[in-house]
């Protein structure tokens, strides 16, 4: 699904509290999204935004684990509003 | 591999993400008979142990656990290493029942190597309070492969799971799994470059996983598998990686529609994802405010209890085992040259004494570290302090192995490996010794009150703060000037909470603690019994001796910070194990015990005093550190430049507060 819908994209650290979203893309390089990936964080899941505040780092529930994001890699994690994709 | 004739040991590996219960599954089946030490030339536990099985003898292999096989970290590095050099006949697959398709991620990537694989279902029960059904059997037709049930806590399907490993290895040929693909658009894509590879990888790698692994960007592959390849080839190779950069989401996409395929029958769950107790709890222990709260109270209550619980048990063991040895060395060696009872009661015997007067009190430290560990709270410390580590060019990460420091600098030390980047670990190492361990705040703790009976606590506390104020100056120039950190990303699951497991906390505990003894013990006993002869060389008394020599040699420098020779002699000292200090005051101010506090009080007055607490805080911790901080940083340059960083930073701290104070008190 190559989907170029500008419509509703943003990154993670957007996200505010309590916030879900489908992740929808991953920047900043394959070694971060080989990661990102290995730990559920992969196009098409489903991410609830735990904890979010300030310049401090994002918590994050995906695939039924919690995973803790600096700042800077939550903002390499493209998302869409929730809905868009039916999958789960 | 013998099948027929006399059966020979076989070699299983254990395999799983993190946090899925691995450890636990591993002593159960091993109990004692397991051996720890490295994996060859690398900084990552190795453990192995031989289990009895009513059929075959096994060696059981605990790989490191990690979310997959890519080359990102040593420990990723290690299992694949493993899976193709180590020819394993069976590898067992762990995952989490609560966390299902995340865990079997690796799983995914395992099915690709031609070793046979058990799968085995933790945490069932855990799965079960969330609401999550798990059906093995039905899980077991869709991958088939064998799937065995666990509650690895309880001891549940332990034994299983074993027999069912070695009931595989009995028909390897009956091992037909369902293996993933990549995800459509890059399918093809995958198949040529395998065609591309196959003829080339190394004899064990198959050539579709190497495939994948070129395409994800491995590093390890791609730096040294297409320098195998002949030109023609190479060429095409380097033109699909470079046009298809994007395929690293097919591969996990491909992985996750597999995983979805698999469960999509075995696994029941809750159709409206309920707030679970960990979500509850974590609302305030990952706020900015109220989690650092919570961050700060259970860092003194690890210390009120540390040294409430330790201090009297370290006082009675000073009293009752080493002076009460002493006393009977002198009496029962009152025949021998004066030297000998010497040597053995104030060198040997008194640097024994400080490895084990301190055991308790670093016990009852890691075993309240233990307990955070194992709640799962920890990495909530780390999450907490990930804003502020990054002044620094760390992450969270970091403050773990700093937070073990405050009780011992050596395991402190050692645990910057779970630190990814080696910047970030030389940082994070560089600044380990600027955090006051039990033993410096044991010196403050005696002096502050004797030098300073109006505001004990005041002073104690500027005295800390002045440390880690430091530290963080140090670290931002370490990181500004010199390393110049790559940024690493902070990316770290923090598991579910639980009840702590008595078990797992005592051998958190014992481990560090055994890593105290076994790098510290040796290292002080043999420079207590060399600063003691240094003390009598060449005699009559202390004070016309060698030690006294290089102390008084020293003078110019300590009168930049108002010490006296005896207090530069009782610094030095301190490099053997920070409570040598006051040894040393004892011995050199003429009186120990209750004198000490009187003599010294009067000897030196409040601005040298301070300087002096100073200087201690910030100095060399101690020979073992420094041993440490070679084994780890694996060169000498950075354990002389710790070193430097260490006298630079005391003695400009000294002069600084020695000079301000005369000026102020």
């Amino acid at each position: 699904m190559p989907s170029m819908d500008l419509m509703n994209h943003r990154v993670l650290s957007e996200l505010a509290v309590g916030e879900e979203a489908v992740v929808s893309g991953l920047d900043g390089g394959g070694g971060l999204a080989t990661r990102l990936a290995a730990m559920g964080v992969s196009p098409g899941a489903r991410i609830v935004v735990l904890q979010n505040r300030g310049a401090g780092p994002v918590l994050a529930r995906v695939r039924q684990t919690r995973i803790a994001l600096g700042r800077r890699e939550a903002a390499k994690i493209r998302v869409h509003a929730n809905g868009v994709q039916g999958d789960g | 591999m013998a099948d027929g004739g006399q059966p020979a040991t076989l070699l299983i590996g254990l395999a799983g993400q993190p946090n899925v219960g691995k450890s636990t599954v591993f002593s159960m089946l091993t109990g004692l008979n397991q051996e720890v030490g490295n994996w060859p030339g690398r900084t990552v536990e190795r453990r192995e142990g031989r289990v009895r099985t009513p059929t075959r003898d096994v060696r059981l292999v605990d790989l490191p656990g990690t979310y997959s096989l890519t080359s990102n970290s040593e420990e990723e590095r290690i299992a694949r290493e493993f899976l193709i050099e180590a020819r394993p006949d069976v590898v067992i697959v762990l995952v989490d029942a609560s966390a299902l398709e995340r865990s079997l991620y690796l799983l995914a990537e395992i099915l690709m190597f031609p070793v046979p694989v058990v799968l085995g279902v933790n945490m069932l029960d855990v799965a079960a309070g969330e609401g999550i059904e798990v059906d093995p059997p039905v899980l077991a037709t869709a991958l088939n492969i064998p799937v065995v049930p666990l509650v690895a806590a309880r001891n549940e399907g332990v034994s299983e799971l074993l027999a069912e490993a070695v009931e595989l290895a009995r028909h390897p040929s009956s091992y037909v799994p369902v293996r993933p693909d990549v995800a459509l658009p890059h399918r093809d894509v995958h198949r040529v470059m395998t065609d591309l590879v196959a003829p080339h990888v190394p004899a064990e790698m198959p050539a579709g996983w190497a495939a994948l692994k070129l395409l994800e960007g491995d590093q390890a592959l791609t730096g040294s598998l297409p320098g195998r390849i002949p030109e023609p080839d190479r060429g095409q190779v380097q033109a699909i990686l470079a046009e298809h950069e994007d395929a690293v989401l097919d591969i996990a996409g491909g992985r996750y529609d597999w995983i979805g395929r698999m469960v999509r029958a075995a696994v029941r769950r809750p159709r409206i994802g309920q707030i679970g107790i960990t979500d509850r709890i974590d609302r305030a222990a990952t706020h900015p405010v109220w989690g650092m709260g919570l961050l700060l109270l259970a860092l003194a209550l690890v210390f009120l209890l540390t040294f409430t619980l330790a201090g009297p048990v370290q006082e009675w063991l000073d009293v009752h085992v080493v002076a009460a040895a002493s006393d009977w060395l002198r009496t029962s060696l009152a025949d021998a040259p004066a030297w000998i009872p010497g040597l053995l009661a104030d060198g040997i015997l008194a640097g024994a004494g400080i490895v084990l007067t301190f055991v308790p009190i670093l016990a009852v430290f890691f075993l309240a570290l233990g307990i955070l560990e194992d709640t799962g709270y920890q990495t909530r410390m780390a999450y907490v302090m990930d804003r502020y580590m990054h002044r620094m060019g760390l992450h969270g990460k970091s403050f773990l192995p700093l937070m073990l420091g405050f009780g011992c600098n050596v395991p402190a030390v050692m645990g910057a490996r779970v630190i990814e980047s080696r910047p970030a670990r030389l940082i994070t190492i560089l600044i380990t010794p600027l955090v006051p361990c039990s033993a410096r705040l044991l010196v403050v703790a005696f002096l502050v009150p004797v030098f300073f009976p109006d505001h004990p606590t005041a002073v104690a506390l500027a005295l800390v703060t002045g440390n880690l104020l430091v530290l963080g100056i140090v670290g931002i120039a370490l990181d500004r000037w010199v390393l110049k950190s790559e940024r690493v990303a902070f990316i770290m699951e923090m598991p579910l909470y639980h009840m702590p497991n008595a078990r797992t906390i005592v051998l958190y505990a014992v481990r560090n603690v055994r890593s105290f003894l076994s790098r510290a013990a040796t290292l002080i006993v043999v420079v207590s019994a060399v600063v003691w002869a240094l003390g009598q060389f060449p005699g009559p008394d202390l004070d016309s001796s060698l030690l006294a020599g290089m102390g008084r040699a020293l003078a110019p420098v300590g009168d930049l910070m108002g010490l006296d020779w005896q207090l530069i002699v009782a610094t030095v000292t301190g490099l053997i194990a920070k409570e040598n200090v006051l040894a040393t005051l004892g011995i050199l101010y003429g009186s120990a015990g209750d004198g000490l506090a009187g003599a010294v009080s009067v000897a030196v007055s409040p601005a040298s005093a301070l300087a002096f607490l100073v200087v201690n805080m910030l100095f060399i911790p101690c020979v073992a550190t420094i041993a440490a901080i070679r084994q780890e940083t694996g060169s000498w340059l950075w354990t002389l430049a710790s070193i430097g960083l260490m006298l630079g930073v005391s003695l400009i701290g000294g002069v600084a507060v020695f000079q301000i104070a005369r000026g102020l008190l």
